[in-house]
């Protein structure tokens, strides 16, 4: 697939590096516009006066022409759907990349386990392996893709987006806690 | 003064954390996907 991705932030290189060994590793550049600071993020009309970059996508041709400008709040992650429905009109070839999406306003499941994560905090990972080492049945919730479970995490934990969040059994539980789960789950 | 879809995209040249410098000039020929976010360490 003849399509290179850019990920571009006012971070420095270590950083950057810390960063992506902490998600496992990122195959696609991670680029530090640190020096001369917000220099790129300048050009494109996305550096912020607190010194960082919007959430921003460019999508440029083979030509080097800009297709594509979706500029986002900072809180608010890229649609991925929008994503590749762009990539797919600009590159066919990259088509077949759509990954399927469930509606963004799911009902959240009610009883049993549930974890609210999304797919790459390291907390969740370690929450994901903990659930399975322990053989404890539970569904997962995405709250990115799901703007219910967003909410609801949000009116949990005081306003913040924390990963990984539990519903156990009518008891939450915010952030990765393994004292706490082991009380609720393997009393 | 904002870009707009059609204009060329302005060039960089940036060093990256896979050790390699990335110049975007250099990807013409390639659909490239250029994605700015805030700090890394943001949670989300």
């Amino acid at each position: 697939m003849n399509v290179q991705v850019l990920g571009i932030s006012v971070d420095h290189v270590p950083c950057l590096k810390a960063w992506a060994e902490s998600l496992g590793g990122i195959s696609f550049p991670l680029l530090s516009d640190f020096w001369p600071h917000g220099e790129a993020a300048k050009k494109y009309g996305v550096l912020r006066s607190e010194g960082h970059s919007e959430r921003a996508i460019f999508i440029m041709d083979q030509e080097g022409i800009i297709r594509y400008i979706d500029i986002h709040a900072i809180d608010d992650q890229p649609n991925n759907e929008v994503l590749f429905a762009e990539l797919a009109r600009i590159n066919p070839q990259a088509a077949h990349r759509a990954p399927e999406r469930k509606p963004a306003f799911e009902d959240l499941p009610k009883g049993g386990v549930v974890l609210y994560c999304n797919q790459w905090c390291p907390g969740c990972r370690k929450a994901r392996a903990w659930l399975a080492e322990h053989q404890v049945e539970y569904r997962e919730v995405d709250v990115i893709l799901n703007k219910h479970a967003a909410d609801q995490v949000r009116k949990w934990a005081n306003g913040n987006l924390t990963t990984p969040t539990f519903d156990i059994h009518g008891t939450i539980v915010v952030d990765w806690d393994p004292k706490q789960l082991e009380k609720l789950l393997l009393k | 003064m904002a870009l707009k879809v059609g204009d060329k995209a302005p060039n960089f040249s940036l060093p990256s954390h896979l050790n390699k410098d990335v110049i975007l000039a250099d990807l013409r020929g390639k659909t490239t996907v250029l994605a700015f976010f805030p700090l890394a360490w943001t949670p989300i």
